[in-house]
């Protein structure tokens, strides 16, 4: 199955005739609305404000906590695995993380090992980005993860412990291609999403053809039209996640980028753009 | 798709939000009958469920009620506001269905590519094998692709309305729903063909 048939399949799935909700449902739905009132009052903009002072709050809490993990942890006598390098300090210290979809939010890490936002919660189980401000070692249930400072990690919390803990990929743009056409190049360490943008056809077209070649640097050739094509885009911008785009391991990524028109016929090319893929030591293991 | 059909409609529906807004449970009420249908139908594709979009349509008008005063009317309307609610309400079940499944030692936190059998959609009720393998690996995506899959193709949204309802730019919108699709299309992949529960 191609994009295509499942972009088609949603759109019958859209189109399927549904049944319409039962009368006595509507009715009574809209009487829970309106006559019991009082339990769902429009909350007061005051009082979202203040939730949201409340939050900023938390936030800022589960901030100062993970990095602690980092600190507790590693006070804690465990050691840093054989592989790890030696850290600098390993104080407790603020560790931000970064709700996956979600809002920015701050944690401790407490001495039981519970992630707990500022207020004392525990942290929604889930996934977040997080950035070790200071390195040092994150005790999870699937293993120590050292971290270096400034390094930019995902960890899974489960019923306020930190499940697991796992690394990302960093590009390097290889220093042959810095005039490509495809320069306007964004990396978000923290998303792991690699953000391409380039310049609109001059001529009338019907979309671009985002193509890519990966593998090992010295195996590597030109992507070509419409062998390597891994998306079209309307605009003249294309986002990537990288842990899903690529095997662990993948030395160099080629991308470029044409504009085709209606028949699908190739109007305007741009000069690719080669990257270099860093793997961190937690998604070797993973 | 518009909402209100045209402007005379665009614009007596905008003054509906805002006596509604004002306190004004008549107003309120027009606009629940304008949309339950739509968004009950919109829950229905999502889950083939009636049991499952009733819970989640209840769910979208007492959210849509707290939250009223905060909507700003934006392009789309009111209507595209809805259908995000709704569509951060079924991503929510399924997520919370995710996480209650792993507190049964049964699928490791984080781990939303997983055989589905259907044990773990025991309340799908209607639909062939396809249409439940469909719905079934558009839950297991992350909210903002199963946001911008369901508002783009479910509640049949043009791109903008679906771009506006999602808090994006057309450009970031068509990126995430051409990333969107590629994770469906893996999700599908992985799961395999539908298979019985023991």
């Amino acid at each position: 199955m191609n994009t295509d048939d499942l972009r088609h399949d949603l759109e019958a799935l859209g189109r399927r005739p549904v049944p319409e909700a039962q009368p006595e449902f509507v009715e009574a739905l809209l009487a829970r609305l309106t006559i019991e009132g009082e339990f769902l009052a429009p909350v007061p903009l005051a009082a979202h404000r203040a939730a949201a002072v409340r939050r900023i709050g938390v936030i800022a809490t589960i901030a100062a906590a993970i990095a602690a993990v980092v600190g507790l942890v590693s006070m804690n006598g465990i050691e840093r695995p054989p592989q790890a390098k030696s850290s600098p300090s390993l104080s407790p210290s603020v560790l931000e993380i970064h709700r996956i979809s979600d809002q920015v939010v701050y944690a401790r890490v407490g001495s039981d090992g519970l992630v707990r936002d500022l207020q004392g919660a525990l942290a929604e189980d889930g996934s977040y980005n997080a950035v070790c401000s200071t390195g040092g070692v994150i005790s999870a249930s699937a293993g120590d993860y050292p971290c270096e400072t400034e390094e930019a990690v995902t960890i899974v919390v489960v019923g306020g412990r930190i499940e697991s803990v796992r690394g990302h990929v960093s590009l390097e743009q290889t220093g042959g291609d810095t005039d490509s056409s495809l320069a306007e190049l964004t990396y978000s360490e923290t998303d792991n999403v690699l953000r391409l943008e380039w310049p609109a056809a001059t001529a009338p077209v019907a979309g671009y053809a985002v193509l890519r070649v990966a593998g090992a640097a010295d195996a590597l050739g030109t992507p070509a039209y419409p062998a390597d094509r891994v998306a079209e885009v309307v605009e003249p911008v294309f986002e990537e996640d990288l842990n899903e785009a690529f095997e662990f391991g993948t030395e160099q990524a080629r991308y470029a980028v044409v504009a085709v028109d209606a028949a699908g016929e190739v109007v305007e090319r741009y000069e690719p753009l080669h990257l270099n893929l860093k793997w961190s030591r937690a998604s070797e293991e993973g | 798709m518009r909402f209100t059909g045209d402007d005379e409609g665009t614009e007596d529906e905008r003054r509906l939000v805002e006596r509604a807004q004002a306190g004004d449970a008549e107003a309120f009420s027009a606009l629940y009958r304008l949309y339950v249908q739509r968004i009950h139908a919109f829950c229905y594709r999502r889950t083939n469920s009636r049991e499952l979009a009733e819970d989640a349509t209840a769910s979208t008008f007492e959210r849509a009620y707290r939250q009223l005063e905060r909507f700003e009317w934006r392009g789309g309307g009111f209507g595209a506001w809805l259908y995000r609610i709704a569509a951060n309400e079924l991503s929510d079940n399924y997520r919370r269905a995710q996480r209650a499944r792993s507190e049964r030692g049964q699928v490791a936190m984080g781990s939303l590519h997983t055989p589905y059998t259907t044990d773990d959609f025991e309340r799908i009720e209607a639909g062939d094998d396809d249409t439940r393998r469909l719905v079934a690996a558009l839950g297991t995506l992350n909210p903002r692709y199963q946001e911008a899959i369901s508002l783009r193709y479910l509640a049949g949204l043009s791109h903008e309305e679906a771009a506006v309802a999602m808090g994006s730019s057309k450009p970031v919108m068509a990126v995430t729903l051409t990333r969107a699709l590629k994770a469906l299309k893996k999700a599908m992949e992985k799961m395999g063909p539908f298979e019985e529960a023991s």
